[in-house]
């Protein structure tokens, strides 16, 4: 079938060229996560430093992205990572990923780096780059603003960077419709690094399906079932991801203040029933989304959306904070400077740790509240300096890691490859450490996301507290969803689907032969490559493929959960071997060769 | 007396946060004592819907009963049972 295209931005150059997709990447890496890393993989020069000139940038839709497929609106950004040093691939929903597949794109590549601020325009078939200085420094609200007037289209889309990817931030996100954030592992600073302060795009073209028919049948059974399921069906539009909060408090593996405990008693202060109750003000939807897990919430003169769950607890409870207030305006100024609210989250939490503990001194915080557990003025304060980098906030923009690492104490992040962790607690949920150990960008709960059997017992209800069996699950999962990330379709949509589901509406929606056992040794190929992608980088499974030392030594304190530590060490050994890789983490020869990887 | 607290969409329906309910030494009877306190409210919607009955996540002590004996777990009096719809995220 006819396929979108490609265009390359060579920023030193300022030149815009179009290109075909290499059909046989297509046929092995799918789009979106696989095809990106397949391209990067191929494309980057390794060691190559991720905030220099050598550094690429990829866009990267999936083939179903703005297509009629449920959710069908994801696109991915991939890039090396100047947080992590390893691969990148951060996902976005909304409305810009369907835009650019309409004007005709699967892939954006950007090379080099521009001489001043600049975007990338793209109307159609016509691209070109256009001066940014007068927006360089503005937030990604008035930057989205300001460019829609500019290009006189107000139903363009416009995926930016704000204040902290201009200023390298390492955890600095992009923005895409004011409000959805491909958020994690900075890959907003490497946007930064190019000077390029935005994309924007307008489209006219329409979705053409492989076999429509065939597609239609199976959108027809892929409905009904996201309909019936009482997590798509029910839960999610309902209360969004916010209503975790209390669950997984009351399972006492709802991490508290750094990760010194796992159960707070305030937290149902920040609940998501305790959001519907105050500042919600109505439901969002991505493209093409018959879920609409979004949430929109009003503060004073300004509207937004979220917090979801992860923001809930990262700006929240791992703050120590319980009032809603607080986490909301950080929450807010982390999608107006352009920041990972995750990372973000760890980040304020451990130096609240550094600073209750002696390590930052007082006259480091200026004329800035103290950094208290508990302080919702000091978590708006330094949200908003390190997103500025303003201060001390030049220090908390690295990340965790690093913050920690200058006092002589990086025990105090709580990081995977540097990237700061989710909201669920390891040492109380099993199958997640391994998820978070093993993730080839760093600590990540969508990467696999266990907590679907192991909490909510879907498919099947698994012992959180059990090891036995969570390698398979893991691999299965990590596989499942690389290929999920790769297709262009939301990854909450696995509540209901399954892997025949994703591979009926790849064949039938992109022509791509794949059945439920492709589909699933394409993910596992994807995975691979993004594996061969960091051993190349230098990663280390001994070292990399851990998790902090707190959750490996420090047994949870009180609660449900107490006295359990994690214990990935009786996992990974397993999980290496269900994946054909060595002892040391490394693809064998036989493993590669049967997934086609040279 | 078991202490039963409810969330989300249950909370909704019973109509409070929590309460202390006798009558239960396992979790499948203290639900019926749930469902007579509650009486239809909780019986229609939140058992037995029309479309469907409502799935549960129920936590007992912070367990989840599957892991305990499923709805033959023992309860005993200072115990407390945690009543969720089932919701999911990321
Ligand atoms: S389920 Fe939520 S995140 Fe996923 S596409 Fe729908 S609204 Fe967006």
């Amino acid at each position: 079938m006819e396929r979108l295209n490609m265009l390359r931005v060579n920023l030193t150059e300022g030149t815009v060229k179009q290109e075909p997709l290499n059909e046989e990447w297509v046929k092995q890496y799918i789009g979106g996560r696989g095809y990106g890393t397949k391209l990067l993989y191929e494309e980057l020069e390794p060691g190559t430093d991720p905030l220099s000139e050598g550094n690429k940038l990829i866009f990267a839709n999936g083939p179903l992205t703005g297509s009629n497929v449920p959710t069908g609106g994801r696109y991915m950004v991939v890039t090396k990572s100047p947080l992590t040093g390893f691969i990148a691939s951060s996902n976005s929903g909304g409305y810009w990923g369907a835009e650019l597949a309409r004007a005709g794109y699967m892939v954006l590549v950007f090379e080099g780096k521009a001489k001043k601020p600049v975007y990338l325009w793209i109307k159609d078939d016509k691209a070109e780059l256009r001066d940014a200085s007068s927006l360089w420094g503005k937030d990604t609200h008035l930057t989205t603003d300001a460019l829609l007037e500019e290009v006189g289209d107000p139903k363009a889309r416009v995926a930016c960077i704000g204040p902290a990817g201009e200023k390298l931030s390492k955890i600095a996100s992009i923005i895409n419709d004011k409000h959805r954030a491909a958020g994690r592992s900075g890959v907003g600073a490497v946007m930064g690094s190019k000077n390029l302060k935005a994309i924007v795009v307008r489209g006219s073209g329409t979705f053409k399906a492989a076999n429509p028919e065939g597609l239609k049948e199976t959108l027809r059974g892929a409905m009904q079932k996201i309909k019936e399921n009482g997590v798509t069906g029910e839960g999610l539009p309902t209360y969004g991801t916010a209503v975790l909060v209390n669950i997984l408090n009351q399972l006492g593996s709802y991490p508290f203040k750094n990760f010194q405990e796992a159960q707070n008693e305030g937290a149902e202060n920040h609940s998501g029933e305790k959001l519907a109750e105050t500042y919600l003000t109505g439901r969002t939807n991505c493209f093409a989304c018959p879920i609409g897990c979004g949430r929109e919430t009003a503060l004073d003169d300004k509207k937004g959306e979220g917090p979801e769950y992860e923001t809930l607890w990262a700006l929240g409870s791992n703050c120590g904070v319980n009032d809603l207030e607080p986490i909301i305006r950080a929450n807010y100024l982390c999608n107006e400077l352009g920041l990972d609210t995750i990372s973000a989250g760890g980040t304020i939490s451990a130096a609240m740790e550094l600073y209750e503990k002696g390590y930052i001194k007082e006259e480091e915080l200026g004329v800035g509240p103290e950094l208290r557990f508990g302080s919702g003025d000091a978590l708006v304060y330094w949200t908003e300096k390190m997103g500025k980098l303003e201060g001390l906030g030049e220090k908390l923009a690295e990340g965790s890691y690093r913050l920690s690492e200058s006092y002589g104490h990086p025990e105090f992040s709580i990081t995977v490859k540097k990237q700061e962790l989710p909201a669920y607690d390891p040492r109380g949920i099993q199958g997640i450490g391994l998820t978070y150990a093993v993730s080839n960008r760093g600590a990540c709960h969508v990467r696999g996301y266990l907590i679907s059997p192991e909490v909510l017992g879907i498919p099947e209800k698994l012992d959180p507290w059990e090891t036995e069996g969570k390698a398979q699950w893991g691999k299965t999962f990590h596989d499942l969803t690389a290929a999920i990330d790769s297709s262009g379709v939301c990854l909450f949509t696995s509540f209901a689907l399954g892997a025949d589901d994703y591979a009926d509406m790849i064949r039938n929606g992109a022509g791509i032969d794949l059945n439920a056992e492709s589909l699933l040794e394409a993910g596992d190929r994807i995975w691979t490559l993004e594996r061969l992608f960091n051993l190349r980088e230098g990663l280390d499974a001994a070292r990399d493929d851990t998790l902090p030392v707190r959750l490996l030594k420090e047994p949870i304190p009180k609660g449900p959960a107490e006295g359990k530590l994690s214990r990935i060490d009786k996992m990974i050994p397993e999980y290496y071997k269900l994946r054909g890789w060595d002892e040391k983490g490394v693809p064998t020869p036989a493993k590669l060769a049967e997934l086609g990887i040279k | 007396m078991p202490r039963v607290s409810f969330f989300g969409i249950v909370r909704e329906i019973v109509g409070e946060k929590e309460t202390l309910i006798s009558g239960g030494d396992t979790v499948g009877s203290l639900l019926e004592a749930i469902s007579a306190k509650y009486g239809m409210r909780f019986n229609e919607k939140v058992m037995e819907t029309p479309e469907r009955k409502l799935d549960l996540i129920l936590l007992l002590n912070g367990r989840h009963i599957e892991h305990i004996g499923g709805l033959s777990a023992p309860v005993k009096e200072e115990d407390h049972l945690a009543v969720f719809p089932l919701v999911g995220g990321g």
